[in-house]
């Protein structure tokens, strides 16, 4: 039931879950994901919060290390193998779209 | 220049967006929070720099976890207070905000303003529950008795009379509540609209009128208990509560609290502690708050010898019998006080008497021969009295020809004895008379309504 409602993720779920691909804690998940988007993508701490819960709950990360209240995280199996699952299908609709965008570009070219 | 600002900060929690646009508003005009008094009172003092603030949910167990409030202030944002169910923060200007999706705000929102919803709701339910109870345990189902029970109790009056408005109240919150609901759906993952201003302040001069009532129903919760709450009772629950507090210190909560500290148990060992320590010195502001007596010293039958009920004879934390303390045979309300007492002439001496039972459930004494019990309850409004009449006269007491608003039942015992009850009201005041001396002339009624419209006018 749980993973069901995990199918399609949001993009900041995709983000989290991508960052954690490394072991990482709370705020430096925030600085990775702003990095790696070049700020387009912002996580606030209450949304990452309730993120993490989640997918704690729902086995697609695990808890690594504690220190001053810092929990460090890192995906499990589960996780990824739903982080792989997002990215195909994310990578067949950048495919898709490609072909019928190119082809429009095509048409309007000819 | 001021230095100073202040605002009402009672904001539901359905108006969380408000109360941080408010704090955002005043931080564009050079203001920052110092601090939120008593709940209620935002002060402002002038800002070195200007920050942003945001007002997330003070959830138990969740929001105020160590390892949450660290990650919220890795991220900027420092928390400042926590004020009744919000969670105020402060961060530099251009921090990322500490919710950024719009859809997990909003079922968030969701959830906890129906929960708010509901424990508002288990409040009225709790209410009713109260009446009910007055109903079956005080006055074994009657609900005459039991209407009169709450008449002459501050708190069960105070119930009854903000009723209707505390219901027309919930039925107007819970339409804007929905309305509330709807905006969340409408704004589809979008930050959440804000309240309008007019719209929120006048939510937030409510919640602050709610609060005064729950603190007027609190003082009449001891004066009430001054008179009727026997002191062994009152020692008996403080003993218990301490207790069960004792038994559970070891206990903590998600976030590390001992139960202790929780609000409630706060709330109710405050309570119980007041109506022990200050219920002496409540009580007699009771008497006080009372309509003025009537027929103080006077009897029904002339010449007669009077004998006050003496209410503080059978319940009440009566420490002191202080000049405060006016009257001990009279109990009552801010709305209605009742005085009962016996009168006997020379002929009656040495009647017997059966015990019977008050609207408050405490025994009384009543002339089995001769001798007179007479009830006389003020109202401090006319519509009080006729409620208290009607609540009085069973339906087939005949109304006495020739007068209004006065009614006489009366039965022939034989050998010359008449069982008479006489039921009247004149102004503010109902007056009832039971006697097995009967019958009742009419030169007594005159009499009687006589006495009553010299001390009115008085």
């Amino acid at each position: 039931m749980a993973r069901k409602k995990l199918d399609t993720l949001t993009e900041q779920m995709y983000y989290v879950l991508l960052s954690l691909t490394k072991e990482r804690h709370g705020y430096g998940i925030m600085q990775y994901v702003s990095e790696l988007t070049g700020g387009r993508v912002a996580i606030g701490a209450g949304t990452l919060y309730a993120l993490l819960s989640r997918f704690e709950k729902e086995g697609l990360i695990q808890l690594a290390a504690e220190e001053e209240n810092r929990k460090r995280y890192r995906l499990t199996d589960e996780g990824r193998k739903v982080l792989e699952e997002e990215f195909d299908r994310l990578r067949r609709q950048v495919a898709d779209g490609v072909r019928v965008l190119r082809e429009e570009d095509d048409h309007e070219n000819d | 220049m001021k230095t100073t600002s202040w605002a009402l900060f009672t904001y539901p929690v359905m108006d969380i967006k408000a109360a941080e646009a408010l704090l955002n508003r005043r931080a564009a005009e050079g203001w920052t929070l110092d601090r939120v008094y008593l709940g209620a009172f935002a002060r402002f003092v002038p800002a070195d720099t200007r920050s942003a603030w945001c007002v997330d949910w003070s959830r138990p167990g969740y929001s105020e976890r160590p390892d949450y409030l660290a990650l919220c202030a890795d991220a900027g944002w420092t928390l400042v207070q926590k004020v009744g169910a919000f969670n105020l923060y402060k961060a530099p200007i251009g921090t990322p905000p500490i919710q950024t999706d719009g859809v997990e705000e909003a079922r968030r929102f969701r959830r906890e303003v129906l929960l708010c919803g509901l424990k508002s709701w288990a409040v009225l339910l709790g209410l009713l529950l109260v009446l009910a109870a007055l109903w079956l345990l005080v006055s074994e189902g009657s609900w005459r008795s039991a209407l009169m029970a709450v008449l002459l109790t501050n708190v069960g009056l105070t119930l009854l009379l903000s009723l209707p408005a505390i219901l027309t109240g919930w039925l107007l919150w819970t339409g804007r509540l929905l309305l509330r609901l709807r905006q969340w759906d409408r704004a589809a993952g979008g930050p959440l609209p804000v309240p309008g201003q007019r719209s929120a302040g006048a939510a937030a001069w409510l919640c602050l009128l709610c609060r005064l009532w729950g603190v007027a129903v609190l003082i009449c919760f001891l004066l009430d208990a001054g008179l009727h709450m026997r002191l062994s009772t009152a020692l008996g629950m403080l003993i218990g509560s301490l207790l069960g507090l004792s038994f559970h210190q070891h206990r903590r909560d998600k976030e590390g609290r001992s139960p202790i500290n929780s609000p409630i148990n706060t709330v109710l060992n405050a309570l119980i502690l007041s109506a022990v320590l200050f219920a002496a010195f409540l009580t007699p502001l009771t008497d006080r708050l009372m309509p003025a007596p009537v027929l103080e010293n006077k009897t029904f039958v002339s010449g007669a010898q009077r004998e006050d009920q003496d209410f503080r004879n059978r319940s009440g934390l009566h420490f002191t019998d202080g000049p405060l303390y006016a009257s001990a045979s009279d109990e009552g309300s801010f709305g209605l006080r009742h005085q009962s007492w016996r009168e006997e002439t020379e002929e009656d001496f040495g009647t017997s008497y059966s015990v019977r039972r008050s609207w408050l459930g405490r025994p009384y004494l009543v002339p089995m021969g001769g001798g007179y019990l007479v009830d006389c309850y003020t109202a401090r409004w006319e519509w009080l009295s006729r409620l208290v009449q009607d609540l009085l006269r069973e339906p087939w007491y005949p109304p006495l020809e020739g007068y209004t608003d006065v009614w006489l039942q009366e039965a022939d015992l034989g050998g010359g004895k008449t069982d008479s009850l006489l039921l009247l009201r004149s102004g503010k005041t109902v007056v009832m008379v039971e006697t097995r001396s009967g019958p009742i002339p009419r030169s007594q009624v005159d009499r009687l309504l006589s006495l009553l419209s010299s001390d009115q006018e008085v």
